[in-house]
């Protein structure tokens, strides 16, 4: 089978981590590059993060390029209420070794995207600053992606503003941009995403699990639940970011409304939130410019989780 | 020393007025032009380019740049400027190609080569300039300055208070304003001060007769179309830009804290210029108010007289 070609842009990050993790098991991606961006945290310490985690799984082999550091129009406001100091609080890893590939992000997208054969896929699950810096740069290479799919947004949750989900209320002009771009954009929207839970009753299948990937995911997912068990109140740990990659290993574990996707980059109260159209008659009328997902098959969810551990555990060892 | 710019453009019979201007000046070096949409598609726009360069043989290279704004849908392109956006004067199709490279790398490109030392004057909406500044982060360390022709402190012209170019892209605009770099604009509100009476301009241009007749068509076109919209005589808004750039002496101005209305509504793409003497607002913007109209003219009629490099 034909492998996807991919980049994954990102801003790690505890969720960030685990969807890594997932890409990097999977033997369904060519993974081509991960691109940081400033989002959870400054873009000097999402870099560091992405490296550190290719150094624990032994997979340097993938080149990481540092990203934009600000919002399109306004300064980064990071998350070190979710995700710590670091970006990535609680596991304690060695310093990376490795460096960033020295070249501009928008640049090193464009050439990948360019030498590919087959239709590129975007994963997007930061601010979508680069992204959408690369739509614009890059006009002549739209038609060469197949599909965005993102983590952002929501339809009838926020978690920064009643409406509006941290990487889209970050630079909501570049989440604009893709979904201006009329490429076919996939968002997991908090709307999913809470649902794609690991819940506190689960996090001994990582502790109990001998091996650095699970103790790295255990570590992760305690520091994490400080914030989404204690303060917010749910009942584990939503994996955002990691929806964006499942569903394109196994594209029937969610499903969610065809439609016509818009931000709002100028409401008084709704600035960065999804103006989503799933009236009925309109979502016939072949506007439809993505998918927004609604609902995810958890226990499948979860099962991938630890099938992707296994996998990196057991390619360490060989 | 001549001053090192680039000129970002989207001609445009005013456009073509103030890129003669531009050539025909011995205190610029001209190091590229890059093209935008705006008055025209950036298709037409890089076309018209293309014909001045081969016409008046200016020897410079020409990016293109953005064909929308950078977060809404492409406007109807009006015929203010004719069919063609140069006043229905017939050109031959142009023999010169615009260069590989797009804008915003070609500014990057040339404004680390002069090292701070070149200044990009804009003539069109400024989305180019904002995707220079996306794509790259440290590109205000290496821009000497941007002189724009954009805005305005009074009157608007596609609103009622809101000039074509911010209208175009108000979002670009405000990127600029944003990215620290030493700024000019030159408004509707400064271009007008040089507006020609009928008899200043029939002097300058019926009675003359070494003027090209291509030019002298476009301008033709370009007073017609002004007078049917209301004012008497002609303002050539981007020739009295670059004419600010050319002999910075002539233009009186003040920094002042400039930022634009994002809301779509009947203020958008306004330039809120915060005049208020008590204004604690970071002063980010130097804003021209007036043009000395004679030396303006002066320079005006030895333009027209230019005929292109040999």
């Amino acid at each position: 089978m034909k492998k996807i070609p991919l980049i994954i842009d990102c801003d790690p990050g505890h969720d960030d981590a685990i969807a890594l993790l997932i890409a990097l098991a999977s033997d369904k991606f060519d993974l081509k590059g991960i691109t940081t961006v400033g989002g959870n945290q400054t873009v000097e310490k999402t870099t560091s993060n992405a490296l550190k985690i290719l150094e624990l799984v032994g997979r340097t082999d993938v080149p990481v390029v540092s990203g934009r550091s600000n919002p399109m129009m306004s300064k980064l406001r990071v998350a070190e209420d979710v995700h710590g100091a670091s970006g990535m609080d609680g596991p304690v890893l060695p310093e990376p070794k490795t460096l960033p590939l020295n070249m501009n992000v928008v640049d090193f997208i464009a050439e990948q995207v360019q030498l590919s054969e087959d239709p590129f896929v975007l994963v997007a699950v930061g601010p979508f600053t680069n992204i959408g810096t690369f739509l614009l740069a890059y006009p002549h290479l739209h038609h060469k992606i197949e599909k965005i799919h993102v983590m952002g947004g929501g339809i009838y949750e926020g978690n920064r503003t009643q409406l509006a989900e941290f990487n889209v209320w970050n630079d909501p002009e570049s989440a604009k941009v893709v979904t201006d771009s009329k490429i076919p954009v996939h968002f997991f929207g908090l709307d999913v995403t809470h649902k794609a839970l690991i819940r506190q009753d689960e996090f001994h299948l990582f502790r109990d699990e001998k091996g650095p990937i699970f103790q790295f995911v255990a570590d992760l997912l305690d520091f994490y639940s400080i914030c989404y068990v204690n303060e917010r109140k749910l009942e584990g740990c939503p994996m955002h970011d990691s929806c964006a990659v499942a569903s394109l290993i196994d594209p029937n574990m969610f499903n969610g409304y065809d439609a016509f996707i818009d931000i709002d980059i100028e409401g008084s109260r709704t600035r960065g939130s999804c103006i989503v159209d799933i009236r009925p008659i309109e979502r016939r009328m072949g506007q439809n410019n993505g998918v927004f997902y609604m609902n995810v098959d958890r226990l499948k969810f979860l099962r991938l989780i630890i099938e992707s551990c296994q996998k990196l555990e057991q390619d360490l060892k060989n | 020393m001549r001053k090192h710019i680039v000129i970002d453009c989207d001609p445009g019979i005013d456009d073509a007025i103030a890129l003669l201007m531009a050539f025909a000046s011995d205190k610029l070096n001209i190091v590229g032009l890059t093209t935008v949409f705006g008055n025209n598609s950036v298709e037409l726009t890089t076309k018209n380019a293309l014909i001045l360069n081969d016409t008046f043989n200016l020897k410079t290279n020409v990016y293109k740049g953005a064909a929308k704004a950078l977060y809404m849908p492409n406007k109807k392109f009006g015929d203010f400027h004719g069919k063609n956006g140069m006043g229905n004067v017939e050109f031959a199709y142009p023999v010169s190609k615009e260069n590989e490279e797009y804008a915003w790398d070609a500014i990057y490109r040339e404004a680390k080569k002069y090292n701070g030392e070149l200044t990009v004057v804009t003539l069109g909406p400024v989305t180019n300039i904002a995707i220079a500044l996306f794509k790259y982060e440290d590109l205000h360390l290496y821009i000497k300055e941007i002189i724009m022709m954009a805005g305005t402190t009074t009157v608007g012209n596609e609103r009622p208070f809101s000039e074509a170019n911010v209208v175009s892209d108000p979002h670009a605009m405000q990127v600029v304003l944003n990215s620290g770099i030493p700024l000019t604009m030159i408004g509707l509100n400064a271009t007008e001060t040089t507006r020609m009476t009928e008899e200043e301009h029939d002097l300058i241009l019926d009675k003359k007769e070494d003027i090209l007749p291509e030019v002298r068509g476009m301008l033709r076109h370009y007073k017609n179309i002004q007078n049917t919209l209301g004012s008497p005589g002609m303002v050539i808004h981007d020739a009295a830009a670059i004419f600010a750039v050319i002999d910075p002496e002539s233009a009186v101005s003040e920094v002042f804290n400039v930022e634009v209305e994002l809301t779509n509504n009947a203020m958008f793409g306004r330039t809120i210029v915060d005049i208020r003497r008590h204004s604690r607002l970071p002063k980010n913007c130097r804003v021209v108010e007036r043009i000395d109209k004679d030396n303006y003219l002066k320079t005006l009629k030895e333009t027209l007289a230019w005929k292109g490099n040999q």
